[in-house]
């Protein structure tokens, strides 16, 4: 890809950030006509997602089931020697894949004619950005519009030295520097789960500590229950309840106090850390403060529906503008913040943006959950298929999993969906298509689904809403 | 304890209404007879007092929605001392934050954003009616749940053009004149230059029709006259240097008096035409509407009984119903029965205008702005205070000459009071 060593007077349109919201803004805006220019601190673009996130997690989590799958083959008959574990060559198989993607984006920025600007950008005014570039030029850009993708970073916790290597966020586990004999990680979470059964397949035991009640805070227990009976068998140890009072580094480890309910101390030693308990949005040097953009009490931009700021030809997009904090919620709203630059009617109103953790077995949930309905007092009908009869788990050689619908009791329309198990993430886009287009359960019930695949059992959900 | 709002029969034959403006937020602490939200019907913007004091903890409407009276729009926590020890979020709904923050009167289509579980509408069915300026929210699904069909919107847009153009089934609210308000087509105006849409208010929409029926049935004759006023002008400062605020008196004040009085003398500017029954329907009660300019646009509050009372009694009802028509907090009701109508511009300014008769009146008084004059008295100039009316009737009913006769008679009575006693 072909970046700008000059910084251009004017741009029609800037994206700042080339994560997934900024760059697929940017190629939307493009297409529509606008001439546009992106200004990030990345070679090519794909920012956390490809670089420190979904990709690359993805990937050490395809070869975790690799591992993780020649242990259990011995139920079927065969049987594998102890896999020999060359990090180096994962990591390099990480980046590789990295490398093909981000690679491929930067084609399309050139094929687009997207001026690519290498560096950092922040607001003089509501008309003008100050940018600095990676070797250190600095010079004002005026613009027309602006698209602001700056996204989000992990949550640190306070008095933790950020250049630690035995305390290390999800960035730095990503990198798998090595193989720790033991990892806790704090933080019960999707990413501390992910990284955490990385972690555990490649060797390492690995604790999880998390300090309510459950893993996965704010997704429907059942569906937990079901992730939580394989993790047990993975994990070291799974602890709820349970406070991190100390982290002190030590030189062969790091010795941590924890607390639980009742206030009883315990200490350990692990040799590694991964704090995973969030994420914040990346707003503090933007220099909002020159234009007359709010945030609100949890600091993400204020937007409308159509992703505009208070000022209005500045739109905000992604994790910056709001939870949840998920690549495909800022693709979404990257088309409309885009649409709507180019002067057309777009409005973000998804019915159902959906949430996969790519744990194994996988959990996915879209719309309604039945958490959220008993808050709010909605009244649902639930039917849950679990899979333990379904022809094509038991031929993965796999039992566990259930599929969930979540209805209006009068007019079955499906407000919600869930699946636990293997390739629940791929399942969930059903769910979505259902909400989105309003089925009702005889929708889903008269539509034939593959046999034999996991997706009946969306049809057999279906099929249990009705008596007759 | 929590109670539930509802909303109030606001008026005989009102049965819903759009919420333009909600006033407070969940957690808000109200007193009684605090305004919670604004409706606007057919009629008027009405505000919807809180029944009690209490806390709301929960709204159930958002701006723009249609509300039936009955339907329950808040819940409100009465008891003050558990109101505090409970969480504040926990009632709030999801989609709260967008509408907060973004308040306006009236939904504006491509910014919304609202409770994602209502009007099951696939997003090209959505994206249809945003393209049309279709509220989806508006339309009632024929589908399977409820759900919206692009042929749903189609006959959502197809029903409305109707009851705008009068090309079908019309209906009641403008039901005598099918085809009267048909528009044609408008030229592509962003050709020249940049423009914006906003959606007529209720009450936009509601003078637009009651002017376009009056203008186009109603013959009307607008006859224009003068009134010295030197002298009622004096006695009008030196009693309000002495009245209370709320007790001042209003030319306007003066004006309803003498024309009630004078609707009396002259019975058939006072009436109706049933032209139906072919008859000419006279009132013996003198309700004297009053046009007030408000920033939602202009309403007619009616003084009651205006030939029974008097000036004082007149000023002090006009100063509280003008206050309450600029507030919005006019009761619908206020505005019905009205038999005879004043539009006073003479505060703003003009020489003249020419009012439209306000159906199913007969006729309309305009007042412009007062202006000393040199006045010959017959041998000099005298410097007089001259206030110019205008007077439009409906000529069906009335003849030039009656109009004349009523509107000399108005003046003669503005500058010798005393003839307001001479019969009685």
């Amino acid at each position: 890809m072909s970046t700008s060593d000059t910084i251009p007077a004017k741009a029609q349109l800037v994206v700042i950030g080339a994560g997934p919201g900024g760059y697929s803004a940017a190629f939307r805006a493009a297409e529509l006509g606008l001439s546009v220019t992106i200004v990030d601190p990345g070679v090519n673009p794909g920012g956390v997602c490809l670089y420190r996130g979904c990709i690359p997690s993805k990937a050490l989590l395809h070869v975790a089931r690799l591992i993780s799958e020649s242990e259990e083959s011995a139920i079927v008959g065969i049987t594998f020697g102890k896999p020999k574990i060359d990090v180096e060559r994962v990591r390099e198989w990480k980046n590789e894949v990295i490398d093909k993607l981000t690679g491929g984006l930067g084609s399309k920025v050139d094929k687009l004619k997207i001026d690519y600007v290498r560096g950092k950008a922040r607001f003089k005014g509501k008309n003008t950005l100050c940018i600095t570039t990676a070797d250190g030029t600095e010079a004002d850009m005026g613009f027309e519009q602006a698209i602001v993708a700056t996204g989000s970073r992990p949550i640190l916790l306070p008095g933790i030295d950020a250049a630690s290597k035995r305390i290390i966020d999800s960035t730095g586990a990503l990198e798998v520097a090595d193989v720790p004999k033991s990892l806790l990680v704090i933080g019960g979470g999707y990413i501390g789960l992910e990284l955490g059964s990385v972690y555990a397949a490649l060797g390492s035991k690995v604790s999880v500590v998390e300090m309510t009640e459950g893993l996965l805070p704010g997704c429907d227990r059942d569906l937990v229950s079901v992730l939580k009976r394989r993790l047990d068998t993975k994990f070291e140890a799974i602890m709820l309840n349970t406070r991190v009072a100390e982290l002190k580094e030590q030189k062969n480890g790091v010795r941590v106090t924890l607390e639980d309910k009742q206030g009883q101390q315990s200490t350990k030693r692990f040799e590694k850390v991964l704090v995973a308990i969030g994420r914040q949005p990346n707003t503090e040097s933007l220099g909002l403060e020159t234009t007359s953009i709010r945030l609100d009490d949890k600091g993400f931009v204020e937007v409308d529906g159509q992703q505009r700021t208070a000022e209005p030809h500045i739109f905000a997009i992604g994790d910056i503008a709001g939870e949840p904090m998920l690549a495909h919620k800022a693709y979404g709203e990257a088309q409309v913040a885009a649409g709507a630059a180019a002067g057309r009617k777009e409005v973000f109103d998804p019915r159902a943006i959906p949430a996969v953790v790519f744990t194994d077995p996988e959990i996915a949930w879209c719309g309604l959950t039945e958490t959220a309905a008993r808050e709010q007092k909605v009244k649902v009908k639930t039917v849950k298929m679990p899979w333990r009869s379904n022809g094509r788990t038991l031929t993965l050689g796999r039992d566990d999993g259930m599929t969930k619908l979540i209805v209006d009791p009068q007019t079955e329309r499906v407000l919600g969906v869930a699946v636990a198990g293997p390739g629940a993430g791929e399942l969930i886009a059903e769910g979505v298509v259902a909400i989105e287009m309003a089925a009702v359960g005889e929708d889903l019930r008269k539509s034939i689904h593959p046999h034999p695949t996991l997706s009946e059992t969306i049809y057999e959900a279906a099929q249990m809403l009705f008596k007759d | 304890m929590s109670l539930e709002i509802t909303v109030p029969e606001v008026s005989e034959g009102i049965e819903s209404g759009t919420v333009v403006t909600i006033t407070v937020a969940v957690g808000d602490q109200v007193e009684i007879d605090q305004t919670l939200l604004e409706l606007e019907t057919d009629k008027a913007v009405v505000a919807i007092p809180s029944p009690q004091a209490g806390k709301i903890t929960e709204i159930k409407v958002s701006e723009g929605d249609q509300v039936d009276v009955g339907s329950v729009v808040m819940l409100m926590d009465t008891d003050g001392e558990t109101a505090k020890a409970e969480p504040e979020e926990e009632a709030e709904p999801e989609e709260k934050p967008e509408e907060v923050s973004h308040k306006k009167t009236l939904p504006d289509l491509n910014t919304v954003r609202r409770g994602d579980m209502v009007a099951p509408a696939a997003p090209s069915v959505r994206r249809l009616a945003r393209d049309l300026g279709v509220d989806i929210y508006q339309v009632q699904g024929t589908g399977p749940g409820g759900r919206i069909s692009e042929t749903d919107v189609r006959h959502f847009v197809r029903d409305t053009m109707q009851r705008i153009t009068g090309g079908g089934p019309a209906p009641k609210s403008i039901g005598e004149f099918p085809g009267l308000h048909a528009q044609r087509p408008l030229p592509d105006f962003t050709r020249w230059g940049e423009v914006s849409r906003e959606p007529l208010s209720r009450i936009r929409e509601l003078t637009a029709d009651a002017m376009s029926y009056a203008w186009s049935t109603i013959p009307m004759v607008t006859q224009y006259d003068k009134a010295r006023i030197t002298s009622i002008e004096k006695y009008r400062n030196e009693f309000n240097q002495q009245a209370a605020e709320e007790a001042k008196l209003t030319m306007t004040a003066i004006l309803v008096k003498i024309c009630a009085a004078a609707l009396k003398v002259f019975p058939q500017f006072n009436s109706s035409l049933d032209l139906a029954s072919r008859e000419l329907i006279l009132k013996q009660s003198v309700h004297i509407g009053v046009a007030v300019d408000t920033p939602g646009g202009l309403l007619v509050p009616v003084l009651r009984e205006a030939d029974r009372k008097g000036v004082e009694k007149l000023a002090l009802e006009l100063n509280e119903i003008a206050a309450k028509t600029r507030d919005r907090k006019i009761s619908p009701a206020d505005m019905e029965g009205g038999t005879f109508t004043i539009s006073n511009l003479g505060g703003i300014g003009g020489t003249a205008f020419t009012p439209l008769v306000y159906a199913p009146q007969v006729a309309i008084l305009g007042v412009s702005r007062s202006e000393m004059q040199p006045v010959w008295d017959g041998r000099e100039f005298v410097p007089e205070l001259i206030l110019p009316l205008s007077l439009t009737y409906d000529h069906r009913v009335i003849d030039g000459a009656d109009g004349a006769r009523f509107m000399r008679w108005i003046c003669r009575t503005i500058e010798n009071p005393l003839q307001l006693v001479m019969k009685g």
